[in-house]
């Protein structure tokens, strides 16, 4: 069994859930491979972001209030400068600047970046990362979290 | 007026199987999303044509309401089904089930003498569990290893195909609407 669905699997039988929400947008292969996933184990599942113009989506990011950091970079242009970066107005400029250079997906959706949630509309508290480092292997570089604390929402808005 | 019918039974779906399909006819003309459970006979006489989508693969509660598609053996405008949409007109207009048929993911497909310029072999992305044979007055344009993929009626502009053109063959929405 892949680990993937070695998890899925977990979460199954420890919370009882009964399906998934993915955040695919346009890879077959991810997509293919969840259904696969959910069809195996008897999930629904949901990819409500599936075909959505992907520009929009990450200024819907921007509009409402996610904090989303890039933590692993594996495209033409994504050097390790864009490790931890936050996805903000100046991010989609460049990303597509990146598009237009190197037709790189401008929401990573071939791999080219991975992201992490450190706020969100739905979360109770947001995250701060307190200490990272950066592993730079031959085509990828990954932004390393090895200490992240919770943060009460109150305090962000004073 | 293109009458996109959603048959998901959950409403977030709609959002990954409907909407794409509409957004795509908006680029060649008007689309107007109807879930086939509140769908009105003006809906269906001010239609210039219909795309039946399709819906997750845990979901068949459609094939449970055959009577709501009846409309669609008078129907004299086009209508295109994808993989719901043509187990559904398949099913309608006399043909049978066949499953289970698990096809998940890229597939490729044979066709031959499609109306929409299908290269003999291309890949497709498919989902679904249920597979249909072709009904009575339709014949079969493409079929994958396991199951029949495109059929079209002999004299109706009906076609359905049983993977989701919206996703890797955009080409033949486009020509859909355009017929």
């Amino acid at each position: 069994m892949n680990l993937l669905k070695q998890l899925v699997k977990k979460a199954k039988d420890k919370y009882n859930i009964k399906g998934i929400v993915t955040g695919a947008i346009h890879s077959v292969y991810q997509a293919s491979r969840i259904q696969r996933i959910c069809h195996e184990l008897g999930l629904v599942c949901f990819n409500p972001l599936w075909l959505a113009d992907q520009e929009s989506i990450l200024n819907e990011l921007i509009s409402k209030n996610y904090k989303v950091i890039i933590t692993k970079t594996a495209g033409m242009g994504l050097d390790k400068t864009w490790l931890g970066r936050v996805i903000d107005e100046k991010f989609i400029k460049d990303i597509h600047k990146l598009n237009q250079k190197y037709k790189l997906n401008v929401a990573g959706e071939g791999g080219e970046f991975e992201s992490f949630v450190l706020d969100s509309p739905l979360f109770n508290f947001a995250l701060e990362v307190e200490d990272s480092d950066i592993i730079e292997e031959d085509n990828n570089c990954t932004y390393n979290i090895k200490k992240i604390q919770k943060i009460e929402k109150s305090h962000i808005l004073k | 007026m293109m009458l996109v019918i959603d048959v998901c039974d959950e409403k977030m779906h709609s959002a990954e199987f409907s909407s794409p399909v509409a957004n795509m006819v908006k680029k060649f003309g008007d689309a107007k999303i109807v879930h086939y459970l509140e769908l009105k006979h003006e809906d269906i006489d001010n239609s210039s044509g219909v795309i039946i989508c399709g819906t997750a693969l845990k979901d068949d509660n459609y094939l449970d309401n055959l009577d709501k598609f009846e409309w669609l053996l008078y129907y004299d405008k086009k209508v295109l089904g994808i993989c719901a949409g043509m187990q559904l007109i398949s099913l309608v207009f006399g043909g049978k089930k066949i499953g289970p048929e698990l096809e998940i993911g890229k597939t490729e497909v044979f066709f031959k003498n499609t109306p929409f310029n299908m290269r003999e072999s291309e890949y497709v992305y498919s989902l679904h569990k249920t597979a249909v044979s072709c009904p009575p007055s339709f014949k079969p344009y493409g079929e994958s290893k396991k199951c029949i993929q495109m059929i079209g009626h002999d004299k109706k502009r009906i076609w359905g195909v049983m993977f989701h053109p919206e996703v890797m063959n955009e080409k033949i929405i486009e020509k859909f609407c355009g017929m």
